[in-house]
């Protein structure tokens, strides 16, 4: 069977399911549940254990990381309208490390505590992506200026923005709370595709409750980062049955069934993790250790972040015991508010930033999977141009990243925006209006993931119907 | 206030005399709800909502009592600071000296687990919150000083009003350094500098009047099916401006310099409220909530007194504040009515007085879905916070201990409860108020806030935390000659009950069966399934009869960890 034939035959099955749920996909759509769809699919195709393995790895940055500082131009023109515009905040031209960019119009600077990243870049592993953002279509300046544009709700608030920015779609037009994650639809598309003998969920939160990889019909499980615990009562251990014949016994009041269906699927979960883990041979690479008193801020942050990618790739590392041909992994790193002391403040978390992401790369090379796993920065929204004195304001529009052996990196991807007094990149009451949406950024990821069909696409990410372009490139 | 707690006092005998707001709180729809809790499981069901727990005396001194008389002794006992505890203890005399962060959590626990003002530090801690600052963070790391005298402000007002609440929050150091409104100064354009934006945007979004208009019932107004935004980017610019030229108070014979702006003066007080400084205050005109022009010429602190009123008058405010408060106390998910009737007190207590906390309160903890025990399919109640599972356990046993002092792992109770006191991980606290679980209660369009921290790992730990502290943690026990600051359970006079008498091998006729019932009453407000007890009552009966603590322990640990006690209902 041709790969068009298949491709045709798979929208055509996807359409009469579609017209079988009798719900309209799209911003305002109610949940589908896409694994009943798949796994329809799967059936009639037939689903494999083994093959290829590939992990996404979505690092969150968490606050609204302050992208103007991240990438900086270096030339001098532009690096004076940078300064001009950036009292008090600006990064000395001499101290921005120089990113070999191909293509780029003007030379561009990373940020000085990311030594490593900068080297990850001019080596071809990383990519930055310029100035993506949350859009539902693409937005002119006089459009968001007249207030026109659509929008996607509650831009500049944190938790509304780390919502979208993760779901990409809202419940209902008086309930912006995300329903599922494109990375919740995103796993329920393949799951019985690529994970059918998968004895854990494909997604594996490090940081916890995320609206990002809620599925309709699935979740997300969170792995500690320390210890895998059961539940035990050295002192009574037969106690301990007893609580579980307890946990089996369904419950009458959702919120107390609620309860008792985590708790049990944790006390399973955490069974499978901790025998798969038992049998792992310890990981060779070296992350960042916990920070001991006298340690620079950047100690801590490298620490917390590195100890979830620590988990991550142990979990990588597991990946055949445990079934999975795919694995999706949530990991996030707090502080990036910057309103105050953003000088003193951005370099220690871009400095831990670094140190983590640079173990975990390393470890993806001492496991063999370096081009099988991909990384990317994620954060709610960038930051303002202008300063607040000694910080930033909630911005909009940010650059973020993408590291891994498949990246076809040393290069920007979409554009560093123009930031002279003139410029036409920021819109009147100066935020940056993103010309890459997190659709597109998304649907980059989902489609070298595994996603190639343009309709499941579409339903993972229900806005990037209104961009043309539907692949960033940054992907092999 | 005086008026309303009389006419509380009064509720019982004379019905005529009350003012017509309380009257709709207990009889309304013809429907009547009892004054006094008809039994010691109601009585503990009240107390679980209103305190960090029941205890047996508690519950009867409440059962010797009735609701309203209860808050009123409640609402009128002075409020059990912790920054002057907490000076004691570390041995600080000087009033501006640092206290680390520790002696924090340590009063914590000594106030909500002792104090007998416990509506106020319930109250208290529900503020904290909606009104979240946190030592997580880089603004006020290991900052004991700046943090207590926060949960001061927290409990000094958690009965008093809502409106001097929010100005005691916003201008005290530990808030001004946490969103930084602290130094925020005027516009430079000059040299491109605006306002910085953090405050104006967290107190309206967070403290105050949230994200979109609301009815009283706490639903969102439509207009043309669409949610109507409180506010935009200009009005977040123009609250910016008017928060500007506070920082901190110099008092007499202090070393701080004479204008604090320019260079952050760590010598300044943490403690006191924050002081203006017109230089750095925009005295221009600025725009603000719905259109309202605040004039040019004011002075930072009448143009923020007027910004304060214009938040606090503004219609949100009653339902925004009052459906929250209902979520940290009572109920995840209360009906629309509900709100409205408590959103209606915070608007008006009765005597025309808006933003009362202790009649809003009242209202909360009086209301028919509050007393009313609701059935199953209600979705009603809520998972008890982390915290609150281990204060109540420990209060429900008595719990005592020797020095005051917490016990390492108790002081890095975030570990295995994924949450402490001011410790929220960003202004945006623990959960969020509207979070959900994906499946059966999302779609019933239910929210279960607490749920987004108790993880898989969080739900192991939190069952193996009860072990610890029913296995170990009580008197006589291997931790009580361990460790002083181990804070213990007392069981000895429930071992006591069970016990068989002498030259008998069974424990007293009906001894099981008054265990479970107790226990159920102090952890479960009495209401346990048939198949819980029969479980539990199995598996004391096959543990020895001559070993009464170890059936005690048995039934509380497999009470306590049940998914029927992780759910205040």
């Amino acid at each position: 069977m041709s790969n068009d034939f298949q491709n045709a035959s798979r929208r055509r099955f996807l359409r009469n399911s579609l017209a079988a749920l009798a719900g309209g996909a799209g911003f305002f759509g109610a949940p589908q549940s896409l694994s009943l769809i798949n796994s329809a699919w799967a059936q009639q195709r037939g689903a494999e254990c083994g093959g290829d393995y590939k992990a996404l790895v979505c690092v969150f940055l968490l606050g609204g990381n302050d992208g103007h500082n991240l990438v900086v131009p270096r030339g001098n023109v532009e690096y004076g309208h940078y300064a001009q515009r950036r009292r008090g905040l600006s990064i000395p031209q001499a101290q921005l490390l120089p990113l070999q960019a191909q293509g780029a119009p003007f030379a561009l600077g990373l940020h000085p505590a990311m030594t490593r990243m900068a080297n990850l870049f001019n080596t071809g592993k990383m990519a930055v992506i310029g100035n993506v953002g949350a859009l539902l279509q693409p937005v002119s300046r006089q459009q968001y200026d007249d207030r026109t544009a659509r929008l996607p709700p509650q831009l500049f608030s944190h938790n509304d923005q780390q919502a979208f920015w993760q779901s990409l779609q809202v419940r209902s037009p008086t309930d912006i709370t995300p329903a599922t994650g494109w990375a919740g639809r995103l796993a329920e598309l393949i799951q019985d595709s690529h994970n059918p003998c998968g004895r854990l969920t494909m997604n594996l939160s490090l940081a916890g409750a995320n609206p990002f990889q809620a599925g309709s019909a699935s979740e997300a499980l969170s792995v500690d980062s320390g210890p895998i615990r059961a539940v035990e009562s050295d002192r009574e251990p037969g106690a301990v049955a007893e609580l579980e014949a307890v946990y089996a016994l369904g419950q009458g009041n959702p919120l107390v069934e609620e309860y008792r269906r985590a708790t049990r699927s944790a006390i399973d979960n955490y069974a499978v993790l901790r025998e798969v883990l038992a049998a792992a041979p310890a990981l060779p690479t070296v992350f960042p250790p916990a920070p001991e008193a006298g340690d620079p801020p950047s100690a801590r942050f490298a620490y917390a972040l590195g100890s979830q990618l620590r988990r991550a790739a142990e979990l990588i590392s597991v990946r055949a015991a445990l079934g999975q041909r795919r694995q999706i992994f949530f990991c996030s790193l707090g502080g990036f508010d910057t309103h105050d002391a953003q000088s003193a403040d951005q370099p220690e978390l871009l400095s831990g930033l670094d140190q983590a992401l640079a173990a975990f790369h390393q470890a993806t090379r001492d496991l063999n999977v370096e081009n099988a796993v991909t990384t990317f920065a994620a954060s709610e929204f960038g930051r303002s141009l202008t300063s607040n004195g000694d910080g930033s304001d909630h911005g909009w529009g940010n650059h973020l990243f993408a590291l891994g052996g498949a990246v076809n990196g040393g290069r920007v991807y979409g554009a560093i925006p123009d930031l002279s007094p003139g410029s036409t990149d920021f819109a009147g009451d100066g935020n940056l209006i993103p010309k890459l949406s997190v659709d597109q950024y998304g649907a980059t990821l989902a489609r070298w993931f595994g996603v190639s069909d343009a309709a499941l696409l579409d339903l993972c990410f229900p806005n990037l119907a209104n961009f043309s372009v539907r692949d960033l490139g940054f992907l092999a | 206030m005086r008026l309303f707690l009389r006419a509380l006092v009064l509720l019982a005998g004379l019905w005529p005399a009350l003012p017509a707001f309380a009257a709709e709180l207990v009889f309304r729809d013809g429907f009547e709800t009892s004054l006094r809790p008809a039994t010691r499981g109601e009585a503990a069901r009240f107390l679980t909502q209103a305190t960090f727990g029941p205890s047996d005396s508690t519950v009867d001194a409440l059962a010797a009592s009735d609701y309203a008389a209860w808050i009123q002794a409640q609402t009128a006992l002075p409020p059990s600071f912790v920054l002057p505890y907490m000076r004691t203890q570390a041995g600080i005399g000087n009033p501006l000296e640092p206290i680390p962060f520790h002696y924090f959590r340590q009063a914590w626990f000594v106030r909500v687990l002792d104090a007998p003002d416990q509506l106020r530090q319930r109250v208290a801690f529900a503020l904290s919150e909606i009104l979240v600052v946190s030592e997580r963070g880089n603004a006020l790391g290991n900052d004991g000083l700046a943090l207590g005298a926060y949960y001061d402000i927290l409990l000094r007002n958690a009965l008093g009003n809502y409106r001097q609440l929010l100005e005691d929050v916003t201008l005290s150091p530990a808030m001004g350094r946490y969103l930084s409104m602290y130094r925020n100064r005027k516009p430079d354009p000059a040299n491109n500098i605006q306002s910085d934006e953090n405050y104006a945007r967290e107190v309206m979004q967070l403290f105050s009047i949230g994200l979109v208009k609301l009815n009283r019932d706490g639903t969102p107004v439509l207009v043309n099916g669409q949610t109507v935004p409180t506010y935009d980017g200009d009005v977040v610019r123009g609250f910016a401006r008017v928060f500007t030229g506070w920082a901190c108070h110099c008092g007499p014979g202090q070393p701080c310099p004479a204008d604090p702006f320019p260079v952050e003066p760590f010598t300044c007080s943490t403690e006191h409220e924050m002081v203006p400084y017109e230089n750095y205050h925009d005295q221009g005109e600025k725009r603000v909530l719905d259109g309202v022009v605040l004039p040019a010429g004011v002075t930072a602190r009448a143009e923020l007194e007027h910004a304060l009123d214009i938040l606090f008058q503004h219609p949100n405010v009653a339902p925004f504040v009052s459906r929250q408060l209902i979520q940290r106390l009572v109920t995840s998910n209360p009906s629309p009515a509900y709100v409205e009737r408590v959103a209606s007190v915070f608007e008006n207590n009765g005597q025309g007085v808006r933003g009362d906390l202790a009649a809003t309160v009242a209202a909360i903890l009086l209301d028919r879905e509050a007393r009313t025990p609701q059935p199953d399919s209600a979705a009603f109640g809520k998972v008890r916070e982390p915290l609150l599972r281990l204060t109540a356990l420990w209060r429900a046993f008595d719990v005592m201990w020797e020095n005051d002092e917490l016990f390492p792992n108790d002081r890095e109770i975030h570990e295995t409860h994924n949450q402490s006191p001011l410790f929220s991980p960003s202004v945006f606290n623990f959960f969020s108020p509207a979070y959900a679980p994906g499946g059966a209660l999302a779609d019933a369009g239910k929210v279960a806030p607490e749920m987004q921290i108790i993880t898989a790992s969080f739900a192991i730990s939190l069952a193996n935390d009860v072990s610890n502290r029913v296995f170990w943690g009580y008197r006589g026990g291997p931790m009580d000659e361990f460790d002083d600051r181990v804070r213990l359970i007392q069981l000895q006079r429930w071992e006591q009950a069970l016990r068989p008498a002498a030259g008998e091998n069974e424990a007293p006729a009906g001894a099981v069966d008054r265990l479970l019932d107790r226990c159920a009453e102090l952890l479960l407000g009495g209401r346990i399934s048939p198949a819980l007890r029969s479980r539990i009552r199995s598996r004391v009966l096959a543990l020895p009869a001559d070993e009464p603590l170890r059936r005690v322990q048995n039934a509380i640990y497999l009470m306590a960890t049940s998914p029927e006690f992780a759910v205040q209902r």
